[in-house]
């Protein structure tokens, strides 16, 4: 190969090297950079059971859910549910969801195991995404009966 | 120029390219690592989270959030909790849900290290944990 033909075959190899050495090296910040983001997501991220929990902690814990308080003392029983307060209106009293977060937060469908009885919130699509169990006293009237209310979780919107 | 200048530039480009990457990708880390973005997002998702089990909870309870807040600001407001460094572009909000007839009220300025929210009746108060 005469010199002018050396030359010729030295860039062309030059040429092919720094090709796949830009996109090497640029897949490999791209590759970098979503690690690093994906790690900052991981680290910020809530077990959405847990904060569920948070929320469903209300439905049998306070009055304004569904929970007993003895009006004389003002005292509340944890764990309780009135039948006859357990209601869909009630429900949405307890817990309602606003335009600017529904698409993201939870829905719920409770049901009481032993009574049958069930409701739903505002915008809850029969899609469950995991369930929570709570020992609840049922209270109709004079009975109590010890029963599990089932809460049912969907996690955003689902049509 | 000679053969064995050019490859001796062409060595030393390379070297000079790798360093760049290199340096690039290691300040890239060291701003992730040592940015104020994940405390801020997991502080703001666990005070709502904080707000809505004081929810649940009956009757009324005081609970210290246990990390020094005193480089930000945070709001609670009905439906929100915001944290931020002073201006809108760095504040993270998360959301809670109050049932009907509660409401939630707060500000906490940069001085303050402690921060508590307390539930009292249906008010759901954040506040220095200092003041009475």
């Amino acid at each position: 190969m005469n010199r002018r033909g050396e030359d010729i075959f030295d860039f062309g190899q030059k040429f092919v090297y720094w090709t796949i050495a830009v996109i090497v090296l640029t897949l490999i910040a791209i590759a970098f950079k979503w690690y690093l983001f994906s790690s900052q997501a991981y680290s910020t991220t809530r077990a959405s059971e847990l904060k569920a929990e948070a929320i469903a902690l209300r439905f049998g814990n306070i009055p304004e859910c569904f929970a007993n308080e003895d009006l004389s003392s003002g005292k509340v029983f944890s764990n309780t549910i009135v039948l006859s307060n357990f209601t869909k209106p009630l429900l949405d009293k307890c817990y309602s969801t606003n335009d600017e977060t529904r698409a993201k937060t939870f829905h719920f469908r409770l049901k009481l195991e032993k009574e049958g009885t069930e409701i739903i919130s505002d915008n809850y699509g029969y899609k469950d995404d995991f369930t929570l169990y709570h020992e609840v006293f049922v209270i109709n009237g004079l009975n109590i009966k010890n029963d599990m209310l089932v809460i049912y979780v969907q996690e955003g919107l689902k049509p | 120029m000679n053969k064995k200048g050019l490859s001796l530039i062409l060595i030393i480009f390379e070297i000079f390219v790798v360093l760049m990457v290199t340096f690039a990708l290691v300040s890239k880390a060291k701003a992730v690592g040592s940015s104020d973005e994940p405390f801020m997002i997991n502080a703001a998702e666990d005070l709502a989270m904080m707000v809505n089990v004081l929810v649940g909870l009956p009757g009324d309870s005081l609970v210290e959030y246990p990390y020094n807040m005193s480089n930000y600001l945070v709001t609670l407001e009905d439906y929100k909790v915001t944290i931020s460094k002073g201006n809108e572009a760095t504040q993270k909000i998360s959301f809670f849900y109050l049932p009907a007839g509660y409401s939630a009220l707060g500000f906490s300025d940069k001085e303050k290290e402690s921060l508590c929210i307390e539930k009292k009746a249906k008010n759901i108060l954040l506040r220095d944990c200092h003041e009475s």
